[in-house]
């Protein structure tokens, strides 16, 4: 249990470092041109960090409080349920290009120097792609939480 | 093997088949995309008579490792819906080659002396579309570019 409450503690504050440190120090790291580009081509940049820094903050608490929980706790399966819908929307958020609605279609209109350009980008199939992945985690994850519990158990007794 | 590993093993390929077509997929799009967008260098010759021509060629080019369906066109337009001249192409682009493709519009030399002047109320529309990974991810741009004599 000691180890898994520093496993916890390590990747909490890995994930900290990565999705929520990296986005809020980024745009003192851009230039004011480059953020200006980004929203004349409609990409809300400070909107797309401070979605990445809010999943950031739920997983590295969900893993923090998966390090605290007895791995055959039915909070542990929640958590770890928890922790792979955290993912399937950072991935849904990042496909969307911050547009988390768009579901993988994105669609905006950059006008520049008299051309009005209307893109469109279907990125859809990996949103759906990304959905059976974190349908097959989802199983995983009860599946070897069936498997803890059974291992858990006293010889002969069945786990509730 | 537990049932839990065997779903582990299975994600793990899902996931590295999904990013491996998701950046080829990307990388044909984008390539294709941005070979295909005419690059204005040495201007337009037009085929001055009767019909005027206005011919137009690019050369979209496919580095990428799967194949790519571009359709293109590209349009006059009067009062911002009227199209008084449009060509069209769609081509398969193999992987790793380049396909030229050649437009022209084609107006009478009335309608070309009418509209192809400067301040002319005319606006060239080009759309282009591009689709990869069996037809599964697609890039569109269409770009609208108001005035004549351009």
């Amino acid at each position: 249990m000691a180890n898994n409450r520093t496993g916890a503690i390590i990747s909490a504050m890995i994930t900290l470092v990565i999705y929520v440190g990296i986005p809020y120090i980024a745009p003192s790291y851009l230039s004011p041109e480059t953020m200006t580009m980004a929203t004349e081509y409609g990409f809300d940049l400070p909107s797309l960090f401070n979605q990445m820094m809010i999943i950031g903050v739920v997983t590295a608490a969900l893993t923090l409080i998966k390090g605290f929980v007895y791995e055959t706790s039915f909070i542990s399966l929640l958590v770890t349920i928890g922790q792979n819908l955290s993912s399937l929307i950072f991935m849904v958020i990042l496909l969307g290009a911050g547009n988390i609605m768009s579901m993988g279609l994105t669609e905006f209109t950059v006008d520049q120097q008299g051309v009005t350009s209307t893109i469109v980008m279907d990125l859809r199939v990996f949103i759906y792609f990304t959905f059976g992945t974190i349908g097959l985690k989802v199983i995983q994850s009860f599946l070897e939480w069936t498997e803890v519990r059974k291992d858990a158990a006293p010889p002969g007794r069945i786990p509730a | 093997m537990k049932a839990s590993k065997i779903i582990g093993l299975l994600i793990t390929v899902v996931q590295l088949a999904g990013t491996v077509a998701m950046v080829l997929g990307l990388y044909t799009m984008v390539s294709v995309f941005s070979t295909a967008i005419p690059q204005g260098e040495g201007g337009i010759e037009l085929q001055i008579g009767d019909p005027v021509i206005i011919p137009f060629s690019i050369t979209p080019s496919n580095p990428g490792y799967l194949d790519a369906k571009l359709s293109v066109s590209i349009s006059l337009v009067v009062d911002g819906d009227e199209e008084i001249a449009s060509d069209a192409a769609e081509l398969t682009i193999p992987a790793r080659s380049q396909i030229p493709v050649d437009l022209e519009l084609s107006l009478s030399q009335a309608t070309a002396e009418e509209y192809l002047m400067e301040g002319a109320d005319v606006a060239w529309v080009i759309d282009m579309h591009v689709t990869t990974l069996y037809d599964l991810i697609s890039f569109s741009n269409t770009m609208t570019m108001s005035g004549g004599a351009q």
